[in-house]
């Protein structure tokens, strides 16, 4: 794969798992407390929420130091 | 508040479902008609009352004016029973219903559009992200940019800085960008924007091919969205769906519901009002065709709009004022109860009062163009969508009406007036069941989606609250002022200043004075005693309303 398709792929992985997921985990932790469920199961499914939202954020900084590194590097297979 | 399609999918998986969903038996539809009989009842009996009585000139249009606030709120009170009573007989339950329409064979080429004024730009990306993963297969995606970057004063560094960073989130998130010569805000932008995409060039326009621009031209439907709000990944499938199968469908509305509502109160309590509209209201509208749009969370049929001229710009509330036009140029209307969008409500009292002061010029404006409509053509539409239009466009008159309510008990314990009050007898026979009845049904049948009493107060205290704000709206608006649009502050909170509710003040101070004023009067005069007490009732009532103007003033981060 040369280095503009890697990059190319990167940034729509940005684009779609990583920052949509956060906008919507962010959504739905809030709805969640609204749902009906018992205490327990809200605080099961929040937890969740956060911590999709946590690596969602850690996948997305690690993605875009991947790219800073990529647009760095000479090499053009990979 | 509770999310009614998150509710359903959790009832199913834990096939539950028979324990929330309440089947039309024959209680609900005899205590609906019982509320409705009970408040036609009180309506006749007080309208007697007031006639067969002989007050002096002052206390008859003091007395007037109470009647005419009461038959206001009954008549918006049947109004919202009648709506709860039609999805009751028509779909046999009073739980919220999921469509299962089968989609079309296959799906024509849509356009999803934002029109943002001068957003944040973190707010923004956020919503081109949300639309960048709809998973609609044949969606192109347009930022109609409004902000107007002409304007004398601004930071010219500061506004090409904004521009540049615009083109380039909208580069990386696929949405073309457009731009045009500014005239009428939203509805104006549209406009130029459908034009457009018709092929007509005008002067001014700017277009930046920043994503898919395959379907250019040929978009059967266009998805219009708040800059605040995101969709879901599949927002479009069961409107498209339900578009196609419904030729004379013009647009299909979806709720709009705040997810910011946990660490603000304002959010909350305006989210919580708004489902009291976006429940019942909003599905009755529906089942008669009367539904109107909301401006944003939309799918609309561009023939259609193209039909009507486009979108009504002579109007702040160009959704309501175009939704009309769309009804009587023959078009049909739809909702979709299915929560597919989530959004940020108004952080702080400032921001709503903005909100809600739009709103209510807006529809109030349309009250006059309503009623001439009504009265030149009154077979242009069915009566039933005649009366939803009434009821909808009179609502901020609701701000008068509290008003009314203030005013009355005030007076009567401090300057004996109007007499008409002092008759408790009759409040005991006809109002305490009235009153009894419709509150407990209002509650109920909102309980049955999941609100709660407490939650659903919270929205009633900020509505009470915010009556100058409607007062101001609907005297603007029935004479016919346009006003400004405004956008709806988000993301930052500022304090309001207690001259800017001075209003609310004073009426909290009148209200504690009167009170202590009855006291007095109940023990040195003896006399009126219960009618002094029901309005030492009302007062605290009043009272305990209006200081809840603090907690909500309360700033939060």
């Amino acid at each position: 794969m040369t280095k503009s398709e890697l990059c190319v792929h990167i940034e729509e992985a940005l684009r779609t798992e990583e920052a949509a997921n956060i906008v919507y985990m962010e959504h739905l932790t809030a709805i969640v407390t609204r749902s009906g469920l018992s205490p327990e199961k809200i605080k099961t499914a929040r937890q969740i929420c956060e911590y999709l939202i946590d690596w969602n954020n850690q996948h997305s900084m690690r993605l875009k130091q991947l790219l800073l590194k990529l647009n760095g590097e000479s090499a053009n297979d990979f | 508040m509770a999310v009614p399609g998150v509710q359903v999918l959790i009832i199913m998986n834990n096939n539950n479902k028979s324990s929330l969903k309440l089947r039309l038996t024959i209680i609900p539809v005899i205590l609906l008609t019982m509320g409705i009989m009970t408040a036609v009842l009180y309506v006749i009996v007080r309208t007697i009352l007031f006639i067969t009585s002989d007050y002096p000139l002052i206390e008859k249009v003091l007395a007037l004016a109470l009647l005419l606030a009461e038959i206001f709120l009954l008549t918006h009170g049947i109004g919202y029973f009648s709506e709860i009573l039609i999805v009751a007989i028509r779909r046999k339950s009073l739980s919220s219903v999921v469509n299962r329409e089968q989609p079309p064979s296959s799906w024509p080429p849509i356009a999803v559009v934002v029109s943002s004024y001068k957003e944040p730009l973190e707010i923004l990306e956020k919503t081109l992200t949300c639309f960048y993963n709809m998973t609609y297969p044949n969606k192109s995606i347009y930022f109609l940019d409004d902000t107007r970057y002409d304007l004398p004063g601004l930071d010219a560094a500061q506004m090409a800085k904004y521009r540049q960073d615009i083109d380039a989130m909208c580069r990386n998130l696929g949405a073309n960008v457009f731009r045009r010569r500014w005239h009428d805000a939203k509805a104006g932008m549209i406009n130029d924007f459908l034009s457009f995409l018709r092929g007509q060039v005008k002067e001014g326009f700017e277009f930046i091919p920043s994503g898919n621009t395959q379907y250019k031209g040929q978009e059967k439907y266009i998805a219009v969205f708040d800059a605040d709000m995101n969709a879901f990944p599949n927002f479009a499938e069961p409107l498209v769906t339900m578009m196609e199968s419904r030729p004379k469908l013009a647009f299909v509305q979806t709720p709009q519901y705040y997810t910011n509502f946990e660490h603000n109160r304002i959010a909350r309590a305006s989210g919580l009002l708004q489902v009291v509209f976006y429940e019942y209201i909003c599905e009755g509208k529906d089942l008669r065709n009367a539904m109107f749009c909301c401006g944003t969370n939309v799918l609309f049929r561009i023939e259609a709009l193209n039909d009507v001229g486009g979108f009504d710009e002579s109007s702040v509330t160009e959704d309501f004022a175009t939704s009309l036009k769309l009804h009587l140029g023959g078009w049909e209307s739809a909702y979709n109860s299915k929560p597919s969008v989530f959004g940020m409500g108004p952080e702080d009292l400032g921001a709503y009062f903005k909100q809600q002061f739009r709103w209510a010029l807006g529809t109030t404006g349309l009250l006059c163009n309503v009623v001439r409509k009504f009265l030149r053509n009154r077979k242009a539409l069915p009566l039933a969508v005649w009366w939803e239009y009434l009821l909808s466009s009179s609502f901020y008159l609701i701000g008068i009406v509290y008003l009314i309510f203030q005013i009355c008990p005030l007076l009567f314990l401090f300057f004996n007036m109007p007499s008409y009050l002092a008759a408790p007898k009759v409040y005991a026979a006809v109002f305490i069941p009235y009153i009894m009845l419709t509150l407990s049904l209002f509650f109920w049948s909102l309980g049955i989606r999941g609100y709660f009493f407490s939650d659903l107060v919270q929205g009633q205290l900020l509505m009470s609250i915010s009556f100058p704000v409607y007062i101001k709206a609907a005297i603007s608006g029935l004479f016919g002022v346009r006003g400004k649009f405004v956008v709806t502050t988000k993301g930052k909170t500022n304090t309001m200043s207690l001259r800017t509710v001075w209003v609310q003040i004073a009426f909290l101070v009148f209200n504690f004075a009167a009170i202590s004023w009855g006291f007095n009067r109940l023990y040195y005069e003896r006399e009126l005693v219960a009618a002094i007490m029901i309005n030492m009732f009302w007062c605290l009532y009043n009272f305990l309303f209006l200081t809840s103007i603090f907690y909500f003033m309360r700033r939060q981060e």
